[in-house]
C-alpha cells in the first residue's frame, strides 16, 4: 500500500496517464514523480494492462439480451404512444405535435376508434408486438430469394414445435405468394407461430396463435398493416408493409376458406 | 436569438424514431442490469423500467448528446432507487468504504452466490470476467463504462452522480484491483 503523500497526490492522474501511450505528455510532474516511484509507475503499467485487455476484448465482454426482450419493450413502448397520442387528442395537446406524428395519431386513432376501448387497445398491442416480429424475422430470415419451403415441411415444423396439427398453405391463398420460412415468435401471452410468405416481393407474416380474447380488427401501426380472426380455436394474424391492405384481406378470406 | 424573445420548447422527439434508437443500446442496457442485479428476470425488468421512463421522458433528452449515456443515467438512478426502496444493502457507495472493501477484498457486501450468479460465473470463465465479477459494485461499473462502453469522465460522473475525481480515482483503484484479481485467478487455475 502506498503512503507517500505526494503518490496520492497523483492518484487521480494514474488512470489517465494509463490511457495514453508511453511518451504522451497528460502532466509533466506525474511524469517526473513517475520517473523516481517505482510504486506508481508499476501502478500506471497494471493499470494500462488491464485497460489494453479490457478495450482488445470489448465484444466478447459484451452480453445479449435474451430472446422477446426488444419485442416486449418496443410493444410497451407502442402501448406508450398510442396513449399518449390519445390523451394528447384529447386534451388539445395534438395542436403541439409534429404534423407526421399528429398523422401517425390521427390514422391510430380512426382505425381503432369503430372497436370497444378495451379490447382495442389490446388488439393494438398485440399488432404492434407481431408488426415488429414481422420486420425483424424477416430481416433474419426472408431473403427475397429465399427457396420456397413445402406446406409439408412447415407443417411438420408446426407439430414439432407447437404440437399443433394445422393445415398450411403453401402459397398463402394467393397466386404469387410462396412460404418462404416458419419461425417461433415470443410474443406478450406465449408462443406465436409464425409463418413468412412472400407475396410477389411483398413480405406478408401469418402469426397463429392460441385462441384469445383480441378483438377481431384491421389495424394500422408501425407502418404495417394487420388484419385477424379467429378460427379453429385459434387467433391468426396477417401482417404486411403499409399499404398491403388489399392483399391480406384477400389472403384472409382464402386462409379462412382453405381452413374449413 | 435577440435577448429576451419567448421561445418554446422544442418539441419531443418522435415516438417511433425515439424506440428506433433507443433500443439500439438495448444489448448495452441489458448487461450492465444483469451486472447491477445478478438475476436475469430482475434485469430483464429493470431494462423494462428504464426505457418507460425514458421514452416519458425523451421531451428531456437533449438530441445530438450520447442518448446511451442518458439512458444509463436513468437505469442507474432506477437502480439505486430500487435498492434504497428494498434496504438490501447501501445505496450510496462511499469512496471510503469502498476502498477499505477493496483492500480487504470483500465484494462490496453482496449476498452469498446464488443459482443465477454461479450460471453467470460459469458463462464467465476466463480470468478477466472472473477478476470483474469479483470487483465492488463501485468500481465495476466505472471501469466497465470507461474502458468497455468507452463513456468520458464526464458521462460517468453523469451517470453515476459522483464527482469526475472521484471516477478517476475509482477508475485507478477499480484497475489496480482488476489487474490483482486477474493475476489471482490465473494462479489459481491450473494449467
Amino acid at each position: 500500500m502506498r503512503i507517500n503523500t505526494e503518490c496520492d497526490r497523483f492518484d487521480e492522474l494514474l488512470a489517465l496517464e494509463a490511457e495514453h501511450g508511453d511518451g504522451a505528455v497528460v502532466d509533466p510532474a506525474l511524469h517526473r514523480h513517475l520517473a523516481g516511484c517505482p510504486a506508481c509507475e508499476a501502478a500506471v503499467a497494471a493499470q494500462r494492462a488491464v485497460r489494453k485487455r479490457l478495450v482488445t476484448h470489448r465484444r466478447a465482454l459484451q452480453i445479449t439480451a435474451p430472446p422477446g426482450v426488444r419485442t416486449r419493450i418496443a410493444a410497451k413502448l407502442a402501448g406508450e404512444a398510442h396513449a399518449e397520442a390519445g390523451a394528447s387528442m384529447a386534451t388539445g395537446w395534438g395542436l403541439r405535435l409534429s404534423p407526421l406524428a399528429a398523422a401517425a395519431a390521427l390514422m391510430l386513432v380512426i382505425t381503432v376508434g369503430v372497436l370497444p376501448m378495451v379490447t382495442g387497445q389490446s388488439s393494438v398491442v398485440l399488432a404492434a408486438q407481431l408488426a415488429l416480429d414481422h420486420v425483424k424475422c424477416f430481416l433474419i430470415d426472408g431473403d427475397v430469394h429465399a427457396t420456397p419451403i413445402s406446406a409439408a415441411d412447415a407443417e411438420a415444423t408446426m407439430r414439432k414445435q407447437h404440437g399443433w396439427s394445422v393445415p398450411v398453405s403453401a402459397t398463402g391463398g394467393v397466386d404469387d405468394g410462396h412460404l418462404v420460412a416458419v419461425r417461433e415468435c415470443l410474443y406478450s401471452e406465449g408462443m406465436a407461430a409464425h409463418l413468412l410468405y412472400r407475396v410477389g416481393e411483398t413480405p406478408v407474416s401469418l402469426f397463429v396463435m392460441p385462441d384469445t380474447d383480441h378483438a377481431v380488427a384491421s389495424v394500422s401501426i408501425l407502418a404495417s398493416d394487420t388484419v385477424s380472426w379467429h378460427q379453429n380455436g385459434r387467433t391468426h394474424m396477417l401482417v404486411g408493409p403499409a399499404g398491403s391492405r388489399a392483399t391480406l384481406d384477400s389472403m384472409a378470406r382464402h386462409l379462412q376458406l382453405e381452413a374449413r | 436569438m435577440p435577448f429576451g424573445r419567448w421561445r418554446s420548447s422544442p418539441p419531443p422527439p418522435d415516438a417511433d424514431s425515439f424506440t428506433a434508437d433507443a433500443l439500439d443500446h438495448l444489448d448495452a442496457l441489458y448487461g450492465t442490469a444483469l451486472r447491477l442485479t445478478r438475476r436475469p428476470e430482475d434485469a430483464q425488468d429493470l431494462v423494462q423500467d428504464t426505457y418507460l421512463k425514458a421514452f416519458r421522458a425523451r421531451a428531456r433528452f437533449t438530441a445530438g448528446t450520447n442518448l446511451r449515456a442518458w439512458l444509463y443515467t436513468i437505469l442507474h438512478n432506477t437502480w439505486r432507487n430500487r435498492r434504497r426502496d428494498q434496504s438490501r444493502s447501501r445505496v450510496e457507495a462511499d469512496s471510503e468504504v469502498v476502498e477499505i472493501a477493496a483492500e480487504r477484498g470483500d465484494t462490496g457486501g453482496l449476498p452469498a452466490p446464488t443459482p443465477e450468479d454461479l450460471l453467470l460465473r460459469e458463462a464467465m470463465s476466463d480470468d478477466l470476467r472472473v477478476a470483474l465479477d469479483g470487483l465492488p459494485e463501485a468500481f465495476r461499473e466505472v471501469v466497465w463504462l470507461r474502458d468497455v462502453d468507452d463513456l468520458s469522465y464526464q458521462d460517468i460522473a453523469t451517470v453515476l452522480s459522483v464527482p469526475m475525481g472521484t471516477v478517476m480515482s475509482r477508475l485507478a483503484r477499480g484497475r489496480r484491483q482488476l489487474h490483482a484479481g486477474v493475476l489471482a485467478a490465473r494462479r489459481a487455475t491450473p494449467s
